[in-house]
């Protein structure tokens, strides 16, 4: 498809109010039969919205996490869901209530900060990693540890391939490894390192999402590239591989280095790879890329500081979650409450039906 | 972000009138005390002989209370990290500072930090000078100030060593109106000042006579002149060979492997080292210099990175000056100009936060293991009396056994307290 | 000339061939201070007169470290050079502590520096300025009352905002209007400032001190005498060469330092003793090499630009006794790093070395001590020496004759490092 008929089929548009929480949220997920959005952040919780009603119905919250939940994912066939947070506990949920279950925990799988979750495709184990270092494989029916391994810079994102048996993992330094589906084995390793940079002092960057087309033919991963100045924010990117042969097929670059990191991605079923970036508040781009073309079809910063972009299973809308959080320095009382910041889920339609 | 140059009220300078009003009331101080004037020159050679020392880690930009020395964990603002038991039962801190939680016992932490200016260019001039009350002058560093007021210790080393990135050289400005000689003798990643080895061309006897020469040259060049400047120049020269003699303080090949292991091999790990190496030379104050502290965007992986960069040798230095019996004369503070807001922007930055931010100090003067004063449950403002920098100036001065109620600068005779009089000790820190 | 007057202006910040070239000629021809400043406030790099007095502004608006470009530094540059006022704490609002400096004072100045930016990537430093169109609104911090102001040199009257001009002529200059009306006979400020300035340079001290703080309640030691000194300087058309030269004449200037404290020294402002000045970094490597009898040797024509030996002893004496970039220049500056390049410094302890017709050639030659110590005091300290003085180089060779080339070295430097030598006193 031509770049211009890409852009009239799927420029995204608006649908009804978005949603709204008061505190700010990291990631938001469509359960897999596509009538539950659940989204976690900065305190501790994962909020649900049932889709099903007009408007969409607020749900009780679920909460047994400390610190922040910035990772999530959903059992295939839709009956669980598995969350981790920063302090180092995973748990799996039977989410579809009302009220809510927890099925199992575990309150210490790894030490501190977990970052990336992935639910392997059978649904039968999940993979996890953050900062302590290291892929922990657990079944996904008792919390029961399956496996260990080392990886070399703290784990920021997992994805496991569609129908390979294989995890793949990517780290601060830019490095994407390949497990076994057991996650017991490292079969090869691949370069994203351009994500990765020492930068006054910090180690920055790192792969911030990975993620499969849906026939496991590519992986994308995105993050920042080129840091300048004082606060380490680089160029948003978009880095697209060739599965087989582990080669990089394309660098999708976007916008200026205000708009700091590509913070989530996806494949759409027709192919190109959508993703939002977020730095300074106000700024920060989404952009449908497909790979092979030479720039993105579509590329927009009306709604900035994307910080998760999710895909209706029915291919009809796509959920973006910015951050809501204006910066500045000193006392900045709001009827005289200090403000923390919120976030809003946007409901976006493509511009005709797929 | 740099804000254009402000209006910087410690860069008023001295009016006529007001200079006049204050001369009226005294005659002009002697100034050819060895050191420059000082109002209580008694109490100064008292001070001096006390051997007292500092070391201030300057974390430029503004450290995160939340993420270093007063976590919130479970509040809005808590962020990611989790909060851990130190070696001061009742006492946690952020899990980014393991090492340094099990030298807890020899800390004080001062959790109400509560200071006035929210840039960058107000703020670090106005936090490194005490924030003293405007009286038209430039107020010293605290380096300078303790250069000023205790002098060189019986090492006869400079008494404010600057270890830094990048440049060396010397550093008048930190001086203020103390005048240039208190400025600090400024280590560029802590390698030795230019020119200190004895030049080959020159044996030691050769150099004894020819400064023996020199000074000669100068004695009879002072005789009826005003002192100011034979004493300037001697003083330097003196400090100058002493360094010299010195020069195995910048060997690296002196240094043990256990020690480059515990404080680490980057950039902060180095020159902490160095500090303490300093301290152990006998230097009065050594300045350490962290850049890059300011964390708008991304400050949890920054953190991660830098807390933990700090981490490592600030503990091994506490453990070191503890150790060797140290920190019953030396007084070790970690500073910033300010701390970081609560709120977390859309850029997981945290911005500036002068309302409510916490400062970590130890040794000589204080009370060992506490933390003093408070913050509300979400960490956004002080909860009890705030601290601004005056009552720490206070605190720190009187740590190092000078009486800042007492003593007075002697600017061309305007006396000027040496710390804000409209701020006192922390008494609840002091030992 | 040159090398002061840049220091002067720059204050350190760097060097540029068609500056020290504007300068050169500038001082070649005695251009008058009021020419110079108007050229310097509205520089053209195509006019041969003026090509070159750009880099004042350019230099000041380069963005240095992670510094933004530095507009109101360059606003508060102008004022304390040219007028000896310093406006930087009336940016934001009226001076807290000085009366006479209101914050329409800095934004009248500043309405124009807004608009100036440096060309980049130019042989010639060369600035392009944004047509100025309208007023420029400012506020005060402490309440928000919106101000604005046109140009305006400050204390003097607000200039209109120039007309747009006729289609394919150039765009009216609010720079020029600057030039036009600062460097003014009629400006009070303007002459009273240089006079004091080239007093601090002759005598040490400023009549109104510090430099850049004229205002009324900052009065002159003697007001009088700069009253007489900015009138006198103004009815010479502002020529430099001969206001030095008067002020070189004065009494004052040839005080001595010397005198009996009974029972304290009188202070500076007296001007009772001679004062003692510093010597710039330059000034002292040209009396070092004068002395050493190296600069005829070493010292480029002028125009020509620094290479070789001379260039790495410049670069070398600069780092050890120049102040900071952006620092003023003003008092005797002892330093640790100074004293450590006068010890060791290789390149400066290989002047002490015997080479045909140097000072230490035409000393090795004498053998009379006396001969020694004369050519010694006459050629370093300009004075001869007292018998103790005599005596004491005497004794150096006695004590041990088998090292005679070694003490004439020794000698050398302990004069060459001696306040003496190091100070203009």
């Amino acid at each position: 498809m031509q770049a211009n008929a890409l852009q009239q089929q799927f420029e995204p548009k608006p649908l009804g109010t978005p949603l709204t929480y008061e505190r700010q949220l990291c990631q938001a997920r469509h359960s897999p039969c596509g009538r539950f959005l659940v989204a976690s952040g900065y305190d501790a919780t994962i909020q649900r919205w049932d889709l099903s009603q007009e408007p969409p119905v607020k749900l009780p919250p679920l909460t047994a996490h400390n610190g922040w939940v910035q990772c999530q994912a959903f059992a295939p066939a839709g009956e669980r869901l598995f969350t981790a947070d920063s302090w180092g506990k995973i748990c799996c949920w039977q989410y579809t209530e009302s009220e809510p279950r927890l099925e199992w925990s575990v309150e210490s799988a790894h030490d501190g900060w977990i970052r990336a979750l992935a639910v392997s495709p059978d649904g039968q184990s999940l993979a996890t990693g953050g900062n302590d270092a290291v892929v922990r494989h657990w079944s996904a029916d008792s919390g029961q540890p399956l496996s260990a391994a080392p990886h070399p810079g703290k784990v920021f994102s997992m994805a496991f391939h569609p129908r390979d048996k294989a995890l793949v993992s990517g780290d601060l330094t830019g490095l994407i490894r390949q497990w076994s589906a057991d996650s017991k084995t490292v079969v090869r390793e691949i370069d994203a390192r351009v994500l990765y940079q020492r930068h006054n002092n910090q180690e920055c960057g790192g792969v911030r999402q990975i993620v499969f087309d849906a026939d496991g033919s590519q992986l994308a991963c995105v993050g920042q590239k080129s840091p300048e100045g004082g606060f380490a924010t680089g160029l948003p990117c978009a880095l697209v591989f060739d599965w087989s042969s582990g080669k990089l097929t394309q660098e999708m670059q976007v916008g200026t280095k205000e708009d700091g990191f590509a913070y989530d991605a996806q494949f759409h079923p027709a192919g190109f790879v959508m993703a939002t970036s977020c730095a300074f508040p106000g700024r920060g781009h989404v952009w449908f890329w497909k790979p092979g073309e030479p720039q993105a079809f579509y590329q927009s910063n009306t709604i900035p500081n994307g910080r998760s972009l999710s895909l209706h299973p029915d291919g009809k809308s796509l959920a973006l979650l910015v951050s809501l959080s204006a910066n500045g320095n000193g006392r900045q009382l709001v009827n005289g409450q200090y403000d923390g910041g919120s976030a809003r889920i946007h409901i976006l339609g493509f511009s005709k039906p797929a | 972000m740099h804000q254009p140059q402000l209006c910087q009220p410690w860069e008023h300078r001295l009016s006529r009138r007001r200079l006049l009003g204050t001369l009226a009331g005294g005659a002009l101080a002697t100034q050819g005390e060895a050191l420059g004037p000082l109002f209580a020159p008694a109490m100064a050679e008292e001070l001096r002989a006390e051997e007292k020392q500092a070391i201030l880690i300057w974390l430029d930009g503004g450290l995160s209370q939340l993420e270093s020395w007063d976590p919130k964990p479970k509040s809005p603002f808590g962020g990611p990290f989790r909060s851990i038991a130190t070696s001061a039962p009742g006492i946690e801190v952020c899990e980014l500072l393991s090492q340094t939680a099990k030298q807890m016992h020899h800390l004080a932490l001062l959790r109400s930090v509560c200071t006035q200016d929210n840039s960058h260019s107000a703020g670090v001039a106005r936090i490194n000078r005490g924030d003293p009350k405007d009286r038209g002058v430039v107020y010293p560093f605290l380096g300078s100030a303790v250069a000023k007021l205790l002098g060189p210790t019986s090492s006869g080393l400079p008494p404010y060593i600057w270890i830094k990135p990048q440049s060396g050289g010397f550093k008048a400005a930190d001086a203020g109106f103390l005048g240039a000689r208190y400025g600090a003798l400024a280590l560029g990643d802590g390698k030795p000042p230019e020119n200190l080895l004895l030049n080959p061309q020159i044996t030691p006897e050769e150099n004894e006579l020819r400064n023996e020469l020199r000074q000669r040259f100068n004695t009879r060049y002072a005789a009826r002149r005003r002192r100011e400047i034979a004493d300037a120049n001697s003083y330097v020269f003196d400090l100058a060979q002493t360094l010299m003699r010195r020069e195995d303080l910048f060997d690296e090949s002196k240094i043990t492997d256990r020690d480059r292991e515990r404080y680490g091999t980057h950039e902060l790990g180095r020159h902490i080292l160095q500090g303490r190496r300093m301290l152990e030379a006998g230097v009065r104050f050594v300045k350490v210099n962290s850049y890059h502290w300011d964390s708008h965007g991304d400050n949890f992986n920054a953190c991660d990175s830098l807390v933990r960069q700090f981490d490592q040798p600030f503990a091994a230095l506490i453990e070191d000056l503890a150790d060797r019996g140290m920190l019953d004369n030396v007084l070790v503070i970690v500073l910033s100009e300010f701390g970081r807001t609560p709120k977390i922007n859309s850029h997981v930055g945290r911005d500036h936060w002068p309302e409510a931010w916490s400062v970590a100090m130890a040794g000589t003067g204080l009370k060992r293991g506490v933390a003093v004063g408070k913050t509300n449950a979400d960490g956004t403002f002080v909860d009890g009396p705030p601290h601004d920098i005056g009552h720490l100036f206070h605190t720190w001065l009187r740590a190092l056994g000078v009486p800042p109620e007492n003593m007075s600068y002697d600017n061309h005779g305007q006396p000027l307290p040496v710390a804000n009089e409209a701020c006192s000790a922390v008494g609840e820190l002091l030992a | 000339m040159r090398e002061l007057f840049h220091v002067l202006l720059m204050e350190r910040r760097g060097d540029n061939t068609a500056w020290d070239n504007y300068l050169q000629a500038a001082f070649e021809a005695n251009k008058t201070w009021d020419q110079l400043v108007r050229e310097i406030l509205f520089p053209d790099e195509k006019d041969p007169q003026r090509a070159g007095a750009g880099f004042f502004y350019t230099k000041r608006l380069e963005a240095y470290g992670q510094n933004p470009i530095d507009h109101p530094g360059l606003t508060r540059d102008v004022g304390r050079l040219f007028l000896g006022i310093d406006l930087q704490c009336a940016q934001c609002h009226d001076h807290l502590f000085i009366g006479d400096y209101k914050q329409r004072e800095f934004q009248g100045l500043y309405s124009v520096y807004l608009n100036v930016t440096a060309k980049g990537d130019q042989p010639v430093p060369a600035v392009i300025e944004k047509p100025l169109i309208k007023k420029h609104e400012f506020v005060s911090v402490f309440d928000s009352t919106k101000q604005e102001t046109g140009p305006r040199i400050p204390f003097g009257v607000e200039l209109p905002i120039p007309e747009a001009p006729a289609a394919g002529t150039p765009p009216a200059s609010a720079l020029a209007l600057i030039a036009r009306d600062l460097p003014r006979v009629d400006n009070d400020r303007f002459s009273r400032n240089i006079a004091n300035r080239l007093w601090f340079l002759m005598i040490g001290r400023g009549l109104v001190h510090p430099l850049d703080l004229h205002h009324s309640d900052n009065p002159p030691s003697h007001p009088e005498l700069l009253d007489l000194l900015a009138r006198e300087f103004a009815t010479h058309q502002f020529d430099i060469r001969w206001m030095l030269r008067e002020l070189a004449l004065s009494q004052t200037y040839q005080r001595s330092s010397q005198g009996d404290a009974i029972p304290e020294p009188p202070p500076p402002e007296s001007y009772l003793w001679g004062i003692e000045k510093r010597l710039s970094a330059e000034q002292l490597l040209r009396s070092t090499l004068r002395a050493t009898g190296d600069l005829e040797r070493l010292e480029p024509p002028p125009g020509t630009a620094a290479a070789g030996e001379w260039k790495e002893l410049r670069t070398r004496f600069l780092t050890a006794y120049a102040n900071e970039p952006r620092e003023p220049e003003g008092e005797y500056l002892a330093t640790v790093k100074g004293a450590l390049f006068a010890l060791n410094d290789g390149k400066l302890l290989d002047l002490m070395k015997r080479r045909p017709g140097n000072l230490l050639d035409r000393v090795a030659t004498l053998t009379a001590p006396t001969e020694i110590a004369d050519e010694f005091y006459l050629t370093i300290f300009t004075r001869f020496p007292t018998d103790e003085e005599r005596g004491e180089v005497q004794a150096i060779f006695e004590k041990d004759p088998a090292r005679r080339e070694q003490s004439l070295a020794t000698l050398a430097w302990a004069m060459l490092a001696s306040i003496e030598f190091g100070i203009n006193h």
